[in-house]
């Protein structure tokens, strides 16, 4: 290879980590290219920082100022971070109690989600994890503002996390969140999620490894 | 001869069309899948059984909504745990007893004493006292109807009204705008059947409406217009943020776990005027077997 040529291929994979990192804090949600995991494969194992939310606000219904909007959008981006938290994202792994997993739900919405807990939260995988690594959070928030006074909010969701030990899997969680302001503060009341698992790394290679 | 080269003909056309049309047996099944993805969905509200009675009110435009003659009445059932949903429609002419009022058509009660002396009695009749009531002119049907985007309804029987729907309705599902919708719920001449087959048109409208509800509750924005429409085209007597509530768990009831039902009834006639007898047990017995899990398991 010629050094010029050699100097694109560096230039190039400089710029698609640089890329690659931003998109997890500017990409669009629903695009792969979001995935910081990506960055690792074409830069070979560097350090990854961590990924941050990212909030924007979707669709409003009624009326409220943009700021407002935004204020909205971060609270209820806050509840959602929470619960990707306690549900997937930390604890100690391998983990086997996800009890906790719903903080900022309703009492119900807490009960209906430990039914489908194996979806609600990381309960199918996490003795089989030894870590868990997110790779991209995005929350986009519909707000339901009628005279001017925010009232309920849709927050579409998409979390994709890596898990490391004897189950190895890339896992997207989406869905949406339903909320409503109890005493002031944004709960969720409902929820529709949907969760695929993939296998990676050395599980890829079994066939029919479970998700 | 002829007819067997013809035949030859056609099987080589068909067997050259499957080269094109059968898919390729030999894709890597790696590159093709079909995959399930596992779903869990739910809202909490209380209680888990929810009942509320959506009215159709016959006010002409300057009259109030809530103290006019209810045309269309039904109880809708909602199970926020299971999905299920039940409708009891009641005949517009029902003759039954109002409180306050002595005996009359059960439509009158709203002119009467308004949306609470209507759930008064329906829960009369049905056993069951409605959590909400919900009012809707025609033209506020209409409006929502409108705002959802046309709804798929299915009619066993064509028929049509000259006034309301000239070129009718044909027998199968068809797609009804807002004022579609609205000449499928009112009319009542036409059908053979009268009142208990016009109730059970309502129920059809509802079931449309709820099935473009589902299948666009998770286009962004969708639940949140339409629950604004609400809002402004329905005396709904509930905080915005309850009837949001309300909008998402309509959103998850399943369309294989809807149940409808209309109470029957003998015609007969009171003071010159035509009315439904209903059939007391059976609305007792409707409401009995829904109250609990918003399911009927017979008509």
């Amino acid at each position: 290879m010629s050094r010029s040529a050699s100097r694109r291929t560096s230039t190039v994979t400089a710029l698609l980590v640089l890329a690659l990192g931003a998109g997890a804090c500017s990409g669009d949600g629903g695009d792969d290219a979001a995935d910081p995991s990506s960055a690792s494969s074409a830069a070979g194992q560097t350090a990854r920082p961590e990924v941050k939310l990212r909030v924007r606000v979707g669709t409003l219904a009624g009326e409220l100022q943009r700021q407002r909007r935004r204020a909205v959008a971060k609270d209820v981006g806050r509840v959602v971070d929470r619960w990707f938290e306690a549900a997937y994202l930390g604890g100690d792994y391998p983990r086997k109690s996800f009890q906790d997993s719903w903080p900022g739900f309703t009492a119900g919405a807490r009960d209906l989600a430990h039914r489908d807990r194996t979806l609600t939260s990381n309960a199918l995988l996490g003795e089989r994890v030894d870590a868990v690594r997110a790779t991209a959070k995005d929350v986009k928030v519909d707000v339901f503002s009628p005279k001017r006074r925010p009232a309920g909010a849709t927050a579409r969701f998409r979390l994709v996390f890596r898990t490391t030990g004897k189950a190895e899997r890339r896992v997207v969680v989406n869905g949406r969140l339903m909320l409503t302001r109890v005493k002031g503060t944004w709960r969720v009341f409902g929820f529709d999620v949907k969760r695929m698992a993939t296998p990676v790394g050395a599980d890829r290679e079994k066939t029919g490894a479970a998700s | 001869m002829i007819g067997r080269v013809v035949r030859r003909a056609t099987l080589g056309v068909v067997l050259a069309a499957s080269l094109f049309l059968v898919p390729n047996a030999d894709v890597n099944p790696t590159d093709t899948a079909l995959v399930r993805v596992p779903r869990a969905d739910g809202v909490d509200l209380s209680p888990d059984v929810l009942w509320i009675l959506a009215l159709g009110s016959d006010a002409r435009p300057g009259q109030s909504v809530t103290r006019s003659r209810a045309d269309a009445i039904q109880l809708v059932g909602i199970n926020t745990k299971t999905g299920a949903a039940t409708t009891i429609g009641v005949p517009r002419d029902s003759y039954v007893g109002i409180p306050g009022h002595g005996s009359e058509k059960i439509n009158a009660a709203m002119y009467f004493g308004g949306p609470k002396l209507m759930a008064s009695a329906v829960a009369n009749l049905v056993g069951i006292q409605p959590d909400y009531v919900m009012v809707s002119s025609f033209w506020g049907l209409r409006h929502m109807v409108d705002a959802i985007g046309p709804i798929t309804v299915t009619s066993p029987v064509a028929f049509s009204d000259q006034y309301l729907r000239p070129q009718g309705f044909k027998r199968g599902s068809q797609k009804v705008g807002g004022e579609g919708a609205v000449a499928f719920s009112r009319t009542r001449k036409a059908l053979l059947r009268g009142d208990f087959e016009r109730s059970a048109n309502q129920q059809r409208t509802i079931r449309g409406i709820h099935a473009k509800i589902r299948a666009n509750a998770a286009r962004p924005g969708f639940i949140e217009k339409g629950v604004l429409s609400v809002l402004k085209n329905m005396d709904a007597q509930v905080s915005p943020a309850e009837l949001f509530r309300i909008g998402q768990a309509v959103a998850q009831v399943q369309p294989g776990k809807i149940s409808n039902c209309v109470i029957q009834g003998g015609i007969g006639n009171v003071g010159g005027a035509s009315v439904v007898f209903p059939n007391v047990s059976a609305a007792r017995r409707y409401g009995n077997d829904a109250r609990n899990d918003a399911t009927i398991k017979r008509c």
